[in-house]
């Protein structure tokens, strides 16, 4: 292992000879999967999407302004259901084609057409009605019901009609989801080893970067040692252990990225010992969140302003959603977690938990690029659970894998699995928990299914005001926290490295690339 | 006339531990040179900024050592303000500092309240009595015309304290009197001023429960009045404490009185301000000066020198604020190594602080010429520098006003979560601040979870 993490730190350096002065390359968690923003599964193609592509309204990154590079004006129609947008002059598609308001039409179409098995394009199915081209330059949307505020709604990606001769049915392998024309600040390419950038001047976009090269990141010692060798210029995602190093180097800056990111273990309730609650409360207590912290992330038990966070349901501690009544389970309590494996039947022999005469081994996974951003994490899980007397196999998911079978509810042979979410300004969790059943769980991993739970997200779904949508989703954290579908980790704060000679970064929160026009790189 | 003593910075307690191993600067900082351009500011200016002149080992090691300085740079005010007790111009500086603290919570939480309830942004089942808060966040944000028509309209409410609360209110409004401690309902039940102390609230947040209009619950609200409160009483101690009390509330931005006093060590040390002139630099920025003669008249200020080719009557110069931030830190730091003969790894920390100043400076300066887009980026820019445990509340808490005065509770969330329980009474910030950032990302439909 040693000798093979010397030959890549080498191999970094290597490449820093031949690619310095070339082009800009950044290191990502891992490739996107695809540059379709209707299918967009993971934070690395939402961010390679807003790099290609433009979202109809964005909020400024710098002072949070609702604004439009492709609208010029708006204003409300039809009693307040329906809106008018004027769109700018000058604008074309990558391929030189004109940007007009039937793409916005043909847009909002594609979203609205059921064959479509987006999960994002359902998500915002319930706000629209429909969409009348009235010329060239201007598009009515029709609201399906009066919204405040309602140019929130339209932070979605633009797609171009002409590109799928206005077919809005649009399944996952089409060519979009390597190839995209877009307009954004750059044209993308997708292959099987990165995805090339390139720009592309535009009336709305002026990025001064010519070309950029995104590249899977692996080891992230391998990849901060590029980063100081300059054979790349940036990394997305610095795991905390790697961030003393970067920081320390007049060469790099640390920029954060405003994610609300959370981690959790993932329980197989429908695996015959884990289906008991008992089981479940007592793997919680098992797990020494202070101790996997500091082995996997290098925070000290003390340590103040940690750049990770405990936390006891599905929200950050900053969330106006988290129930504050709900304690964290920072440290193990071997003893209460053995009362509750003997009250649920579990019998411990030769130092080995059994359940109905069986030893308990668990089949544990991480999600791949998690491994390397909380190293070693997987492996701490497992020791944690074995010195408890349960035996485990320990797998890494690729990311296919993941989007193939975990977020299908398909990875059952699983009992355990590592992962993270990330939230925009919405804080949506009903993907994650409501039993899957007419559109809706469309994230739930094990196919975990409450009654309670359900009714909990109903109240949301239907509150009429904030405060009871809040009481739905404290409920619902208490709920959550007694069930145990999740053993919920921790907050974990996401810190970029650039070199210092990419200039006028600014990183906005979630999508990443919105301010791309500003960055420059001179070396 | 500002000028630094080092009469009194001589005269500072000495102990021996070392204050940066808080900080986790190693051995391997030491050896990291600046690379920026030459910098060319004048000996004597280097000279009389604090950093240089606290160089020297045999007086470094003192400062730093100092239990109450230990605590200041850990932020922790309760043990500063014990610590420095009996020294009237750091206990002025630390109230005043606490002060800020509670201001700018406070400047969160009333933004919140107006984002949250103004006219354009009410929504089914608001709480009646929300017209209460927003008359008085109002009132504290200087709009007496919109508290007016808000204020002494909830004798029936159901809730007994906005009944009294408001009628207290009303009285002031009328009376036409200047806010002030005294003069504000005494929700937070403060006793009088007494230097040294760090009172609590007698009431702890929510302070209320207002019910909705739609169905039976309630929503979970604080009186921002008790912010307030808090913000007056560490004012007037900075003031009654002596040494620059009035000076330092007026660099918060505040004029609570003299600022004409004689700045020493006490004032400067460990601050982002590196000399006497600074402070005064400081203080006028925003006053009723011009760009041309706010720099001519200051021409004894390094963080003036700095910025002078960075501003215009109309905007300030993103990369030549950032520029001359990194050429300031780099000269001090030259200098401190030449005058201490020895390199340290505590220097760099310390230069580093020059930076900020230069930086905060240049904020303050875009909001001046109204320069929004170059306010925001260094806004961004500062909190980017902002690192553990030297993690400046008053400016993060700054940061978080500014956010929402822009409706962008997100990162104030983080922001004010990371302080909420550095001093007591922060948390009730919390509950407008939630209620806005529910509001907002309701606002917003729909969002999926990615991995």
């Amino acid at each position: 292992m040693g000798l093979t993490r010397n030959t890549l730190v080498a191999l970094g350096a290597f490449a820093a000879i031949f690619t310095m002065g070339q082009s800009l390359s950044f290191y990502e968690e891992s490739l996107p999967t695809t540059m379709n923003p209707l299918y967009a599964r993971s934070m690395v193609d939402n961010r390679a999407q807003e790099l290609v592509m433009d979202r109809l309204y964005f909020h400024s990154p710098i002072n949070n302004d609702l604004t439009s590079r492709l609208v010029s004006q708006w204003q409300m129609a039809q009693g307040g259901t329906a809106m008018r947008l004027t769109l700018n002059d000058g604008i074309t598609w990558h391929d030189g084609e004109a940007f007009s308001a039937n793409d916005v039409c043909f847009t909002i179409m594609t979203m609205l057409d059921e064959s479509n098995p987006s999960p994002v394009a359902a998500q915002r199915r319930g706000d629209f009605t429909g969409c009348t081209v009235e010329d060239g330059g201007t598009a009515l949307i029709s609201f399906a019901r009066i919204f405040h505020n309602p140019r929130s709604r339209l932070g979605f990606y633009i797609l171009p009609a002409h590109v799928f001769n206005g077919n809005t049915s649009i399944q996952p392998d089409n060519e979009f989801a390597s190839h995209p024309i877009g307009t954004g600040p750059v044209r993308g390419n997708r292959g099987r080893r990165g995805v090339a950038f390139e720009r592309v001047q535009n009336g709305h976009h002026n990025a001064r970067i010519q070309r950029m090269s995104l590249q899977e990141g692996s080891d992230p010692l391998v990849q901060v040692r590029t980063l100081q060798n300059n054979g790349v210029q940036g990394i997305i995602t610095v795991p905390p252990p790697y961030r003393v190093d970067v920081s320390s180097s007049d060469e790099l800056t640390l920029k954060s990225y405003d994610l609300r990111s959370w981690w959790f273990v993932a329980v197989n309730t429908n695996k015959s010992a884990l289906s008991d609650t008992r089981v479940r409360q007592a793997l919680n207590l098992i797990i020494d969140r202070t101790e996997l912290r500091q082995l996997s992330i290098g925070v000290g038990p003390e340590e103040e302003n940690s750049p990770c966070e405990f936390i006891s349901g599905p929200f950050v501690q900053s969330s106006s959603y988290y129930n504050r009544a709900v304690e964290v389970v920072e440290r193990a309590n071997i003893g209460e977690a053995t009362r509750l494996l003997r009250a649920a039947g579990l019998r411990k022999v030769g130092g080995t938990w059994h359940h109905n005469g069986e030893p308990v081994r668990l089949r544990i996974g991480i999600k791949a690029s998690l491994d390397i951003e909380a190293p070693d994490l997987l492996s701490q899980i497992g020791n944690q659970l074995d010195a408890a007397g349960f035996g485990r196999q320990e797998h890494k998911i690729s990311t296919d894998e993941w989007n193939r079978l975990a977020l299908t509810g398909q990875l059952d042979d699983y009992d355990l699995i590592v992962g993270k979410w990330s939230f925009g300004l919405v804080e949506d969790v009903d993907p994650l928990f409501h039993t899957r059943a007419g559109g809706r769980g469309s994230l739930n991993i094990f196919n975990y299914s409450n009654e309670q739970v359900d009714g909990l997200l109903d109240q949301f779904l239907a509150s009429r005001t904030q405060t009871a949508a809040q009481d739905a989703y404290h409920g619902l954290h208490q709920a959550l926290a007694d069930d145990l579908p999740y053993l919920f980790l921790w907050k974990l704060d996401t810190k970029s490295a650039w070199r210092t000679d990419v200039r006028g970064i600014t990183v906005s929160a979630y999508y990443y690339w919105t301010e791309f026009d500003s960055w420059r790189y001179n070396p | 006339m500002l000028r630094i003593s080092t009469v009194v910075f001589q005269n500072m307690s000495i102990a021996a531990a070392c204050l940066f191993t808080v900080s986790g600067c190693g051995e391997s900082q030491v050896d990291q040179v600046e690379e920026a351009a030459a910098p060319t500011f004048d000996v004597a200016l280097l000279d009389s900024t604090w950093p240089v002149m606290v160089a020297a080992p045999s007086v470094l090691d003192g400062l730093v050592g100092d239990l109450g300085w230990q605590a200041y740079y850990g932020r922790d005010y309760a043990t500063a303000l014990e610590a420095f007790k009996d020294d009237p111009a750091l206990s002025a500086r630390i109230h005043s500092e606490i002060a800020a603290v509670y201001r700018n919570a406070l400047g969160i939480q009333t933004g919140s309240i107006i984002e949250t309830y103004k006219p354009e942004e009410t929504r089914e089942g608001d709480p009646i009595e929300t017209g209460y808060l927003l008359g008085v966040s109002y009132m504290l944000d200087s709009d007496t015309e919109a508290a007016g028509q808000l204020l002494g309209q909830f004798a029936e409410s159901s809730v007994e304290m906005v009944v009294e609360n408001d009628a207290s209110w009303l009285a002031i409004v009328t009376s036409g009197q200047e806010l002030a401690g005294g003069a504000l309902p005494n929700i937070a039940g403060l006793g009088p001023v007494e230097v040294g102390s760090i009172p609590s609230p007698v009431i702890s947040a929510p302070h209320f429960q207002l019910p909705e209009t739609v169905g039976d619950r309630t929503v979970a609200a604080s009186d921002p009045t008790v912010l307030a409160q808090l913000a007056f009483w560490h004012q007037s101690a900075a003031e009654i404490a002596g040494g620059n009390g009035g000076l330092h509330n007026a660099v918060w931005g505040v004029n609570t009185g003299d600022v004409s006093g004689e700045v020493t060590l006490s004032d400067l040390f460990l601050g982002p301000w590196m000399n006497a002139a600074d402070l005064s630099f400081i203080v006028d920025i925003g006053s009723e000066i011009s760009v041309e003669a706010l720099f001519a008249e200051h021409a004894n200020s390094i963080i003036a020198v700095a910025l002078q080719g960075c501003v215009t009557p109309e905007s300030v110069l993103l990369e030549c604020a950032q520029e001359q931030g990194s050429m300031v830190k780099t000269a001090v730091l030259n200098r401190m190594n030449e005058v201490a003969d020895v390199e340290s790894a505590d220097y760099r920390d310390l230069a580093q602080l020059a930076q900020v100043g230069v930086i905060r400076a240049a904020i303050r300066l875009s909001d001046m010429v109204g320069d929004v887009r170059s306010s925001g980026l260094l806004r961004i820019g500062a909190l980017e520098n902002e690192r553990p445990p030297t993690l400046d509340p008053v400016f993060q808490l700054a940061m978080a006003a500014w956010d929402v005065g822009n409706r962008n509770p997100r990162r104030a969330s983080e922001l004010l979560h990371v302080h909420e329980d550095r001093l007591a009474g922060l948390d009730s910030a919390r509950y407008s601040l939630d209620a806005l950032n529910l509001r907002v990302s309701r606002d917003a439909g729909a969002g999926l979870p990615m991995h």
